[in-house]
């Protein structure tokens, strides 16, 4: 909502198992970031900026 | 049937009344018709009940719309929307300007391209928003309503300073 480059989808994990699966989910909230950062469970507002920093660095 | 049970759609209608601001539109991303029909989108079946959950959710509140759209009709929805699934669910301000209630617009190639600057649209929600990610669904109706988000400055300040495009996928259930 900050940025309009920032898109964050909620994915309901059983309705879309296809997802899940190539995303490796075994347990849930899973988030992935640029397909390339993951983590699962919640962070703290600083440390998923920090992920959020470290997927923009990575995705040159 | 009643989706919203009938001690939370007060708890709901007053929170409504006390933190929305601005007029949200919920947009609603589902197709009627079978699913091959439509074969890039992938379909969680669950689209009348987000359908009856958002019908019921937009009638406790006179600043909270439904607007839903049809992509098995106007598959150009889908691709204007960047809509890879059904159901999806975006929140954004209403405003005067959109043409959303004219699925033909897009057809005679007079629809304005989509913004995803326009307030809101980055978050979606694929899939049934209900159990615990109602609640998340309603902070997000909030948030969009008032404009901001509760981040901290510091940390609002360095979100806006990404200047790359970032795709966060968050997976959930219900429970």
């Amino acid at each position: 909502m900050e940025n309009s480059l920032i898109r964050a989808d909620v994915i309901e994990a059983n309705e879309f198992q296809d997802l899940s699966e190539r995303y490796g989910v075994r347990s849930v909230p899973k988030t992935v970031i640029n397909d390339r950062i993951e983590f699962v469970g919640s962070l703290p507002e600083a440390k998923l900026l920090e992920a959020l920093q470290k997927a923009v660095s990575l995705d040159v | 049937m009643t989706v919203i049970a009938e001690k939370d759609r007060s708890t709901v209608r007053d929170l409504l009344a006390r933190e929305l601001v601005e007029d949200v539109e919920l947009l609603l991303f589902k197709h009627g018709r079978a699913p091959s029909d439509v074969a890039r989108l992938r379909d969680g079946g669950t689209g009348d009940e987000t359908q009856e959950l958002l019908e019921e959710l937009s009638d406790l509140s006179d600043r909270l719309s439904l607007t839903s759209l049809d992509v098995g009709a106007d598959p150009s929805l889908a691709t204007r929307y960047n809509v890879t699934a059904v159901p999806t669910v975006m929140i954004r301000r209403r405003n005067g300007t959109t043409n959303l209630g004219d699925p033909s617009a897009s057809a005679r190639g007079d629809a304005a391209p989509e913004t995803p600057a326009e307030p809101g649209t980055g978050v979606r929600f694929l899939g049934l928003p209900g159990g615990y990610e109602f609640s998340t669904l309603l902070a997000d109706v909030v948030d969009v309503s008032k404009g901001r988000t509760d981040l901290s400055p510091e940390t609002r300040a360095a979100v806006q300073a990404i200047e790359r495009p970032v795709r966060i996928q968050v997976f959930v259930t219900p429970t």
